[in-house]
């Protein structure tokens, strides 16, 4: 590292001149990037549910796709001419579209008016993915003419427009807030607008050049919208955190005596080697969300590895031959007065030694409070995303509303079932045989606990038998009513029968999960397959599967951690140490975001409303951002620690030592990012908001209770087994020596 | 040791994620309960059953004929529709209770001119007394209590208020007022046959004071109506001797007739049921009309004979096109008319007014409905 170092000081013009030209290509390349990503991905083909879905579409034509329009008007009824008149001149164009499928308004179905009589709601089905009727969205919006009634678009496509659209309107937002914010803290931390401006410069060059690479891949791979978000939140916090290592470093060697050649050498084969191992430390801990079948995991595991690439490879190349031009000046323009250089250093020492001198006093009660503050996290509901992580003045999320409290819908759990004929037997499924075996499973259905009501073709009334209904159905054509006839032509096929079974329990909770079990339970006898989707079995199956291969991927990142660490500092209790106090500012961080975004509370401070729930895969996403990122101050903390313990041979002395060397450059990294972090609390999305709060409150509980108090303490504790490791094992690992 | 303890505290979320899992199992789906027996016919009682009910569906339905001081003639029919469908209303659905439909026509016998308009509306509608009390569907009301009926309808063109005076006892068809059908289930039927009706007509800007005598039916129950090619023809005849006729002829789902019967209900209110024997009463089509707004070809001009009572009537329509065609798909298309009674009993020459009801000659449009076709249709009929 330290010739690299070398190298890059001789040649730092054409360094330099490699980077301007990087930038160059990637200036133009990194806003395509946001045309590229996709909203969704929090589901995957394999599900149980999914495949329900392709049943549903193929052998009940029921395509899933559609959005749904609100008429309104303050003059007329909805049956009123002058409300009929408007709506079918508003529909007579996008009725003849090839992509859609269907129009289905309240001439249809009456129940689609609200209860005032003034609104209607209009389905539109499209033959369309996600992602094209997104598109036709921008087709449809001029084709539909309300006239003098009042228009919102929400559903699907809409929703998930708005949501790319908040996405990327909340990074920007983020960015312009973070970059002045971390500037700020990065003045307090230096003291001079040119090492603080160049921590954050190398950060924004991060960044460019990691959505430059997220455009290029984006054509090959589907990446999320949310890619956006993650990038930036990890290219300028990393990007500042391991400048901000460097550029401290280099200075203390400029301090020392050393020549500018020599202290760009010095701070590269220092911070540059404890830069690029903890980078390698959070690759492991976010390349583990690549080993999700889930796009948006995947995709933010992808960016994010891209990005700490960027950052690692901005901040080893770039940075020193930034420094190397600079030299002395990295120190000019004073502002104020530089936290590092004031002489509190040993306040942190001072402290760990009090700790120390108390251990199982400091310890007992610290593990108590921070138990407190997961102890939330055991009424975790994991539900999915829906509108309300939108803004209410969206127009989508609007349209979401009004569907939910004047027409009554989406409040109630809604789980659709195919119960579908084999087809080598009799497929018409109003036969009186079938109808028999039907209505047996319409029962059953209608029996289940929390099931208020179904809906199919032999749930209509309970004064109906087998035989009525067979009597009912012999010519469906003869059918009059309008119930009945609408299940016929929506529900029934060749061979398929669509049940609807409602329930008043919550959609995403652990009851409608249980319904959903319930239902898949039944055997519904040879030459029959059922088919269960909806929005409840989705979440269910998304859980079921992200949390079926969490523990896998968080064990192969704790291994993979721990062998990390064991090398590092040839410890093989420390790593274990780490690896818990980790768990445990996870832990915390968890329990806040209960408390905070599905309980409520701070809701209207945080500007947000509640979702009831924790989006699934909200833990699992900050347990890979900040398994990385605490890593990193670990490493930094240990090997002072461990420097300090292999000089002396004193365990209590050499964590005071190491407690006082990193203390603050590990304050002022960790206060940029949460500073980043706390930037994304005024994103509109609530996802992006509860990410952010998450890893500001997780990287502030480490930083501080865990790295002041926990960390010693335990450490005492440990005494000399925090530097066992048995000869075998020393002799056969390899050697690194960093010194940050 | 303490490996252990990571473990435990890292696998904490992910043991939230497995309480929710279960093992694999199945349960076979049971054998479903026998239904509860259709429950007995309870004896109807008013002025409690001339209100609502709490059935799938009921209807209030008037059909009379009046007279202003000129001496014009006009036939009326307003019939109110009220649904408790549980898969479209009710606590988990969108909460808007009940349905309501409105249906009003009127006919001009002179010009032969019909106008027939619907409203519809929604929603629990509390009744102070036991019968009804001013049913709202939005701008129409209707009450109905056993000493007096009155409605109150009105469209562009045309406004009517009239009261309403039963002359006689209710009249219960099938002798109890109970019975199966029309088509799948069981209703309770009775008929108020002749009730003396007076109010205020309004057509085209000028108003009227007219009278007149109605015919009103009122059923409810737990059934299904099923359209082409099953149906019914229902004839609801007042005679100029004081005496009324209801005949309904019903057809099934192969568009076979599998019912013939009928009230005879003399001057005194007594109720005679018939077509409970083979050669009680014969209906004979006689013509047919074919509707140029729908194409359904309706049967038109009847002879309706009772060998006991030896009445022989022929029943033609004063006006050809009296057909109903719905604004929305929850309504059906049928016919609905005044019609004029010419005939014999007991060898003398008698006349009399009457209305008739044809119902399931439209085949339905074909499935899947399509939205820009109904709208087209509602247009159409609104001009």
């Amino acid at each position: 590292m330290y010739s690299l170092g070398l190298t890059i000081y001789r040649k730092r013009w054409t360094v330099l001149a490699f980077w301007a030209v990087l930038l160059l290509i990637a200036l133009p390349l990194a806003p395509r990037a946001t045309n590229a990503l996709k909203p969704g991905g929090f589901s995957n083909d394999n599900l149980p549910s999914a495949q329900a879905r392709a049943v549903f579409r193929d052998k009940l034509d029921l395509t899933p796709m559609s959005f749904e329009l609100i008429f309104r008007s303050d003059t007329y009824g909805a049956y009123e001419n002058g409300f009929t008149n408007d709506l079918q001149a508003a529909l007579s164009q996008i009725g003849t579209r090839p992509e859609v499928t269907r129009v289905i308004t309240h001439l249809d179905d009456p129940a689609r008016v609200s209860p005032d009589g003034r609104s209607a709601h209009v389905t539109i089905g499209l033959n369309l993915d996600l992602e094209d009727a997104r598109e036709f969205l921008e087709t449809a919006r001029p084709l539909i003419e309300p006239g003098d009634l009042g228009l919102t678009f929400t559903g699907g496509p809409p929703l998930y427009a708005d949501i790319s659209l908040s996405s990327e309107r909340d990074v920007r937002r983020a960015e312009i807030l973070a970059f002045p914010l971390s500037t700020i803290a990065l003045l307090l931390v230096f003291g001079t607008l040119i090492a603080a401006f160049l921590p954050a410069t190398v950060g924004g060059v991060g960044v460019i050049l990691a959505l430059a690479a997220v455009a290029l891949i984006s054509r090959g791979v589907d990446m999320s919208v949310f890619v956006l978000n993650i990038v930036t939140l990890l290219g300028i916090g990393l990007g500042i955190d391991y400048s901000l290592f460097f550029t401290s470093r280099f200075r203390e060697q400029l301090a020392a005596g050393d020549s500018v050649e020599e202290a760009v050498a010095t701070a590269q084969a220092t911070a540059g080697a404890a830069i690029l191992f903890s980078g390698v430390t959070s690759l492991i801990g976010l390349s583990s969300l690549t080993a999700f079948e889930f796009m948006m995991l995947r995709s933010v595991g992808i960016g994010a590895v891209i990005v700490i690439i960027a950052a690692i490879f901005a901040a080893l190349t770039l940075m020193p031959a930034m420094l190397g031009v600079l030299g002395p000046r990295v120190n000019a323009f004073r502002v104020i007065p530089s936290l590092l250089s004031r002489t509190d250093r040993d306040m942190w020492g001072s402290l760990s030694r009090w700790v120390m001198a108390r251990p199982l006093m400091v310890a007992v009660p610290t593990v108590l409070f921070l138990l407190l503050l997961a102890s939330p996290v055991c009424g975790i509901r994991l539900g999915t995303v829906d509108a309300t992580i939108l803004p209410p003045e969206l127009e989508s999320r609007r349209g979401f509303d009004i569907l939910r409290d004047e027409f009554g819908l989406l409040n109630q759990t809604e789980v659709p079932v195919a119960y579908v004929f084999d087809e080598a037997e009799d497929i018409d499924p109003l036969s009186p045989g079938n109808l028999e075996r039907l209505y047996a499973f319409g029962q059953a259905l209608e029996g289940l606990d929390e099931v208020t009501r179904v809906r199919s073709i032999v749930n209509v009334s309970p004064d109906l038998d087998t035989n009525t209904y067979a009597t009912l159905y012999r010519v469906p054509e003869a059918v009059t009513d309008l119930t009945v006839q609408t299940l016929l032509r929506d529900s029934v096929r060749d061979g398929a029968v669509l049940f609807l079974v409602e329930s008043d329990v919550e959609p995403f909770g652990p009851e409608a999960s249980n319904l959903v079990s319930d239902i898949r339970a039944f055997d519904p006898g040879p030459d029959v397959a059922l088919f269960v989707d909806g929005g409840s079995a989705e979440i269910k199956d998304v859980v079921d599967s992200l949390y079926g291969r969490f523990p896998v991927v968080a064990g192969i990142v704790i291994i993979a951690t721990y062998l990390s660490l064991l090398i590092l500092f040839r410890s093989v209790v420390l790593p274990i140490k780490a690896i818990l106090l980790n768990v445990m500012s996870i832990l915390a961080s968890y329990g806040a975001l209960v408390f905070i975004f599905q309980d409520g509370h701070f809701a209207s401070l945080l500007n947000f409303e509640p979702i009831g729930v924790i989006e699934a895969t909200t833990p699992i996403l900050l347990f890979s951002i900040i398994f990385g990122l605490s890593m990193d101050y670990e490493i930094f903390l240990l090997a002072r620690v461990s420097e300090a313990y292999k000089r002396s041979g004193d365990n209590a002395a050499s964590v005071a030592e190491g407690l006082k060397r990193s203390g603050r450059i590990i304050t002022g990294a960790a206060s940029i990012l949460i500073v980043v972090s706390l930037s994304f609390l005024v994103a509109d999305v609530v996802l992006v908001k509860a990410i952010g709060l998450g890893l500001a409150i997780a990287i502030f509980v480490d930083v501080t209770i865990v790295r002041a108090l926990l960390a010693p303490a335990i450490m005492r504790l440990l005494g000399p087994l925090n530097w066992w490791i048995p000869r075998w094992l020393d002799r056969i690992l390899p050697r690194i020596d960093i010194s940050p | 040791m303490r490996g252990r303890f990571t473990f435990i505290a890292i696998s904490a979320v992910a043991l939230l994620a497995f309480a929710c899992a279960d093992a694999d199992r199945t349960v076979p789906v049971p054998t479903p309960a026998a239904l509860s027996p259709t429950p007995a016919p309870v004896p109807l009682a008013f002025p409690k059953d001339e209100g609502a009910h709490e059935n799938r569906l009921e209807w209030w339905y008037y059909s009379g004929h009046l007279q202003n001081e000129s001496g014009d003639e006009y036939g009326f029919h307003f019939v109110v529709f009220q649904s408790l469908d549980p898969l479209a209303s009710g606590d988990s659905g969108n909460g808007q209770g009940p349905a309501y439909a409105a249906q009003f026509g009127l006919t001009t016998v002179s010009s032969g001119r019909h106008i027939h308009e619907a409203r519809f509306s929604g929603g629990e509608q509390p009744q102070s007394g036991p019968g009804l009390s001013g049913l709202q569907v939005a701008d129409w009301s209707l009450s109905a209590n056993p000493d007096l009926h009155t409605i109150d309808v009105g469209t562009d063109d045309v406004r009517l208020s009239l009261s309403m005076i039963p002359t006689n006892p209710p009249a219960l068809h099938n002798d109890i007022g109970w019975l199966a059908g029309p088509t799948t289930g069981w209703t309770y039927y009775y008929s108020r046959p002749r009730m003396a009706a007076g109010g205020m007509l309004e057509l085209d800007g000028q108003r009227f004071i007219v009278s007149g005598d109605v015919w009103m039916d009122h059923q409810w129950g737990e059934f299904f109506v099923l359209g082409n090619p099953a149906g019914w023809q229902w004839f609801g005849i007042q005679l100029d001797d004081g005496t009324e006729l209801m005949v309904t002829q019903t057809r099934n789902v192969d568009g076979d007739i599998d019912a013939l019967y009928g009230s005879f209900i003399e001057i005194d209110g007594s109720l005679k049921s018939i077509g409970l024997n083979p050669g009680e009463l014969e209906l004979i089509t006689e013509g047919s009309w074919t509707s140029p707004h729908t194409g359904a070809e309706y049967p038109s001009g009847w002879v309706i004979r009772l060998p006991e009572e030896e009445l022989h009537i022929e029943i033609y329509p004063v006006v050809d096109d009296q057909e109903i065609i719905s604004t929305r798909p929850d309504s059906a298309i049928y016919w609905e008319g005044k019609v004029s009674i010419n005939g014999t009993r007991a060898g003398s020459p008698i006349t009399g007014d009457g209305f008739v009801e044809l119902t399931g000659y439209v085949f339905p449009e074909p499935l899947p409905w399509r939205i820009l076709s109904t709208v087209d249709r509602h247009v159409e009929v609104a001009e």
